[in-house]
């Protein structure tokens, strides 16, 4: 095909926006979706190539934050264009999907009352937010920041990994898909906030500390002498603390405006800082959540776990909203599909309605154990000579969080462009 | 403007869901077109009328479009990027089957409902156990997918050069 058409015409009274690209969605052609107003002025356009979107215009902006523009009021009529293929495409925004969700989530978040769970008794204990804290602008929305991004003057992105519940492996998940990211070439910094049970712990690196996130939470200038390099150029660590225990790390008063700074220093070193919170929703996990601008949730593949998922989004909801990270997904860790009681807890996390979920599921696999064992990412564990397949699931767990980010490049390109060099 | 909802979103895992069923339903596949005809005219006894009295061949279009439906939710995700033919395409097939159910048969809106509700009572019947709600979630997506697109032909314009029936179903009936 060599010339753009229209392929359909019709009133958004008649049919919904999310209807007409879901149904687009379904399409394998290059096609464009434009949004008019009654009196015919165009309201915006959104790109749409198998499932993906690929660009999206809207009167005030380009990329993610217009295609979520798109489904405010004013547009009337929708038409539907097939373009010709272009020679290459643009790496999508992302899938059509996951961004649906998320706009129509956007568009109806005012009217939509989330029930919040009774303070914890500690909360009680602490002061209230400082006014300072309370009417801080939100924070800035996320950069798209390329894979070979270098400049220290952007600021990356800052997504905490939490979980209601402990031992769900929110340390496995957050050092194995930091490494998949960085082997993806984006500049990836891990923040340890669990003091509990630590990153560096394992990796058998712990008593090689000697300060960490902790010790530093109200001076964040001393993060770069604090960080440690790894074996991965584009991999960094910022560890939960030194030898001995800092004051902060067992302070019971609201740590968000330390956290915040400490990040936001963070996140100009990085293109992603990853934050590997403390088990439940609360106290230091609020804060670290209050201090970045997405999160990720992790659930076991398990009943107690997922009975409390709930918890998740009801944590994240309790955060002021002017603070509060977009959740970007659900983890499903530690999939046994031949136990029955797991098979039940998949069943019930997937057919909740909750937040979206990745579509990579992690299984429970005697390959973490024998990476803790070498102090390695699960990459590096050996089963019968070769990487274990499970550690190949991070790396596409970690193409979902570009997908949703906007982060990072796709990898083969990078890769078949180093090669040939 | 109307009401947004994603109630047809249609994961990976999902569509996966819908070719495995599929994958049992074709050994029972005429059997399942002679349930579905006759549970559509139970529920709509008028939509009869609008097909002839020997519903054979018309069998063999529907076994061939959830063929073609199967097939096309079912490619290769890393080849979003490869052009495919209009005649190939899931989503111009099914608009392209809408215009032509509105324009030449009148086919209401409401009709998609009792067409949809013969198809799940179909799989049920004919997948018995393997009819999981996994299963049924699946397949009501896809049929609400395809009724809307199909709904939306109404809406379709151009000189209408993508035909009613996909490539391939065209050469299994013409073969048949």
């Amino acid at each position: 095909m060599s010339e753009t058409s229209v392929v359909m015409r019709g009133s958004l009274d008649e049919f919904s926006l999310a209807d007409v690209l879901q149904v687009i969605g379904m399409s394998r052609q290059y096609t464009a979706v434009q949004l008019q107003t009654d009196d015919g002025r165009e309201y915006g356009t959104v790109w749409i190539k198998a499932g993906r979107v690929i660009g999206a215009r809207s009167s005030s902006a380009q990329g993610r934050h217009a295609f979520v523009d798109l489904f405010g009021p004013g547009a009337a009529v929708f038409v539907v264009h097939r373009l010709p293929e272009p020679k290459a495409y643009p790496d999508p925004l992302g899938p059509l999907n996951t961004m649906l969700m998320e706009a129509i989530e956007a568009a109806t978040a005012p009217r939509k009352v989330v029930p919040l769970p009774p303070p914890p008794v500690k909360a009680l204990q602490r002061p209230r937010p400082s006014r300072a804290a309370s009417t801080a602008p939100p924070p800035p929305p996320p950069r798209v920041v390329g894979a070979t991004a270098t400049s220290t003057a952007q600021s990356g992105i800052a997504v905490a990994i939490a979980s209601p519940k402990g031992g769900v492996g929110k340390t496995t998940i957050t050092l194995n898909l930091a490494f998949s990211l960085a082997q993806r070439g984006v500049r990836t910094l891990v923040v340890d906030a669990d003091i509990n049970g630590d990153v560096m712990s394992l990796l058998a690196a712990r008593d090689r500390v000697e300060r960490g996130a902790y010790d530093i939470l109200g001076s964040p200038h001393e993060l770069p002498s604090v960080i440690r390099s790894t074996v991965i150029p584009e991999l960094s660590i910022l560890p939960a603390c030194g030898p001995n225990l800092p004051a902060l790390a067992t302070a019971r008063r609201s740590l968000a405006d330390e956290w915040g700074a400490l990040l936001a220093e963070a996140r100009r070193m990085a293109a992603l800082v990853l934050v590997d919170c403390p088990a439940g929703m609360f106290d230091v996990t609020a804060d670290v959540l209050a201090s970045c601008t997405h999160a990720v949730g992790v659930l076991q593949s398990e009943l107690v776990a997922s009975r409390s998922s709930a918890m998740l989004e009801r944590g994240i909801a309790a955060i002021p909203a002017e603070r509060r990270p977009r959740l970007l997904g659900v983890v499903v860790n530690m999939f046994q599909g031949r136990s029955e009681a797991s098979l039940e807890a998949f069943h019930a996390i997937t057919s909740a309605d909750a937040a979206p979920l990745f579509e990579t599921t992690i299984p429970r696999s005697e390959a973490f154990a024998e990476a803790c064992l070498g102090g390695v990412p699960v990459r590096f564990a050996r089963q019968r000579g070769q990487a274990p397949p499970v550690s190949w699931l991070f790396d596409m767990l970690a193409t979902e969080v570009c997908d949703r980010t906007g982060l990072g490049g796709p990898a083969t390109e990078r890769a078949i462009g180093s090669f040939v060099a | 403007m109307a009401r947004d909802g994603v109630a047809m979103i249609i994961t990976l895992a999902q569509k996966q869901v819908i070719r495995r069923s599929w994958e049992l339903v074709v050994p029972i596949a005429d059997t399942a077109a002679d349930l579905f005809y006759k549970r559509l005219f139970e529920i709509e006894p008028e939509a009869r009328t609008l097909f002839s009295e020997d519903m054979a061949p018309q069998k063999k279009k529907l076994l061939a479009m959830l063929a073609f439906i199967v097939k096309s939710l079912d490619w290769p995700d890393e080849t979003w990027r490869q052009p495919v033919h209009a005649d190939d395409d899931l989503f111009l097939v099914v608009l392209a089957l809408g215009r032509r159910h509105a324009d030449l048969y009148h086919v209401r809106d409401a009709s998609y409902d009792s067409v949809g509700a013969a198809l799940l009572w179909t799989l049920d019947y004919g997948l018995g156990e393997a009819f999981t709600a996994e299963v049924r979630d699946a397949w009501t997506r896809v049929f609400g997918l395809l009724a809307t697109t199909m709904k939306m032909g109404k809406c379709a314009v151009g000189d209408g050069s993508v035909v009613a029936r996909p490539a391939t179903a065209r050469r299994e009936v013409s073969g048949s």
